[in-house]
């Protein structure tokens, strides 16, 4: 019997631009019950909830996480929310990964969802958004959060000579992607050209370069093995999926507080890669790992994390996006969800999806048109601010 | 908080569904705390910021204590010159106003201090990294009080 939390459920809403038939807590409810029947078992046996959702300013609630635990039937065991920015959803994971571990409980639902889209206008959005820089000392300067992603990119395009063409082959991929993913927010048939002639928001980041803010919600049930065989009516019918590895760490939120050698990179993300890696066993990501979803927030920056999460040679991104080793026929596919770029993000959504869709595919469940076959192993990555917190989740097929 | 409207959600798949439009407008008082010195600096055309008065390291932005020593620190004046790490070109408009978009946006590594500022570079072009800049002070109040400086190209520091 494996030590490992496994995933036993998962459930998660379409993301779209404007939910208008659902509140957020509608939507958080229909994720944590498809998660429940995925696993087929009852909350009942649930030991624990975690909530993730970023932001009081979008969903318009301070509390939500005891609202959401009521009316999913889980009033009376202990709850917890996670915030950490874009990381939230994976930190959510990896709380309920530490309560299993350390024995406090053997069932923990993950549930989390937010409300980008539309809720508020274009601009208050922005507004909401630019909270996440330093309200004192970046805030003032920054047009939009475009602002200091594309000054990182601009200095990996001067350390390596990165292009705004590569790049681009991430936003066409990602959006080319989603078009299969009926989950998606907004898949799209686009060409690098129309990338490069979209309206500049931040040299070298035009609009087709940055990601979606959506609606939406998912969940996750992990659970030890021992409690699957006692509550889990679904278990043992289908490819089990182990919970490997977990890893996180942070950096200077500011980043004119960095390492002036590192700017062209997410350090942070090394090192959390590094810390899931070892707990997971992995010592050659690039050979090792089958399939990722990494956290596209702008095209480059998904170039930025084949460097730092180890899937190429530091420098040589912007060619391996390039030379089509993430795409679904390459030998790591990337985004295949869609990434942030297609699929969209609702923030407390965002990395429970992303781990939905990584078990999705190591189940082989996913359908033809998206899968990765014989996937065994997969990752997870996402950040905060620019990196300021990262976060990286390691899943194993089991059998 | 006030309800401005209420109306049925207008979606063909939808039976129940209804919406509230909301407004809210929210007034924060906020302090500058330690940092205040630096602030109103600016408006009097000085770059300043802190050192340990026992390590002699220094900070930017501004610490009130040495994270090393846990000792309030003590302030001085900057030259106000520094090097440009990287600078892009940014098209949209800035919250708090005081300048026009697109502008120029650089991380500058400041002289006499071991740290740097992400500030707006005035001109129309994008420096190179090594660059050399100067601190010009504007006049103007401004909404943010961090927005009375910006930097220059010096080509001659």
């Amino acid at each position: 019997m494996t030590a490992l939390p496994l995933i036993l459920g998962i459930g998660m809403t379409p993301f779209t631009g404007h939910r208008l038939d659902s509140n957020l807590t509608d939507m958080v409810v229909d994720a944590a019950v498809q998660a429940m029947r995925d696993a087929g078992a009852t909350t009942a046996h649930v030991d624990m909830g975690v909530a993730s959702y970023e932001s009081d300013h979008f969903n318009q609630s301070m509390s939500l996480g005891p609202v959401w635990n009521e009316a999913i039937g889980l009033t009376g065991k202990p709850l917890v929310r996670v915030e950490g920015g874009g990381a939230t959803g994976a930190l959510a994971l990896q709380t309920a990964r530490t309560a299993i571990m350390a024995g406090e409980a053997r069932a923990v639902l993950v549930f989390g969802g937010e409300t980008n889209g539309r809720s508020v206008d274009r601009a208050t959005a922005t507004e909401i958004l630019a909270l996440s820089a330093d309200l004192d000392w970046e805030t003032p300067l920054f047009g939009s959060f475009a602002a200091p992603y594309a000054l990182m990119m601009t200095e990996h395009m001067r350390c390596y000579g990165t292009t705004p063409d590569q790049f681009a082959h991430v936003a066409v991929k990602n959006r080319r992607e989603a078009l299969a993913n009926p989950m998606a927010h907004k898949g799209m048939t686009i060409s690098v050209d129309d990338v490069l002639t979209s309206k500049v928001l931040a040299a070298p980041y035009r609009l087709l370069d940055t990601s979606l803010l959506s609606d939406g919600a998912a969940a996750v049930l992990l659970a030890t093995e021992e409690w699957a065989v006692e509550h889990s009516t679904t278990y043992g019918q289908r490819p089990s999926v182990e919970y490997s590895g977990a890893g996180s760490a942070t950096d200077y939120p500011r980043l004119a507080d960095r390492d002036p050698r590192f700017l062209a990179h997410f350090s942070a993300k090394r090192t959390a890669a590094r810390r899931a890696y070892k707990m997971a066993g992995i010592t050659n990501p690039m050979s090792e790992i089958d399939i990722a979803e990494v956290y596209d927030s702008f095209s480059g920056a998904e170039v930025q994390a084949y460097e730092d999460l180890g899937f190429c040679d530091i420098g040589s991104g912007g060619t391996a996006a390039v030379d089509g080793r993430f795409d679904r026929e390459g030998s790591l596919p990337v985004n295949m969800s869609g990434g942030l770029l297609g699929r969209g993000s609702a923030v407390g959504a965002t990395g429970i999806a992303q781990a939905i869709e990584v078990v999705g595919q190591l189940r082989g469940e996913v359908g033809a048109a998206r899968e990765v076959r014989g996937a065994r192993l997969g990752i997870t990555d996402t950040h905060s601010g620019v990196g300021a917190i990262c976060a990286v989740n390691v899943f194993r097929r089991a059998a | 908080m006030r309800i401005v409207a209420q109306e049925p959600v207008k979606h063909d798949e939808l039976s129940n569904a209804s919406s509230l439009q909301y407004e809210m407008t929210l007034a924060y008082s906020r302090t500058l705390g330690s940092a205040s010195p630096f602030f109103e600096g600016l408006a009097g055309g000085v770059l300043r910021t802190t050192r340990c008065t026992r390590c002699s390291r220094t900070f930017f932005p501004p610490r009130r204590l040495c994270p090393d020593d846990h000792l309030e620190t003590t302030w001085y004046e900057l030259p106000g010159s520094g090097t440009v790490r990287v600078a892009t070109r940014v098209y949209g408009a800035a919250p708090f106003g005081g300048f026009e978009a697109p502008y120029t946006l650089g991380i500058i590594a400041l002289d006499g201090v071991d740290g740097a500022i992400t500030h707006r570079i005035l001109g129309d072009g994008v420096p190179e990294a090594g660059t050399r800049v100067a601190a010009t002070f504007i006049g103007d109040e401004q909404m943010h009080p961090l927005l009375r400086v910006a930097f220059e190209v010096r080509s001659a520091l």
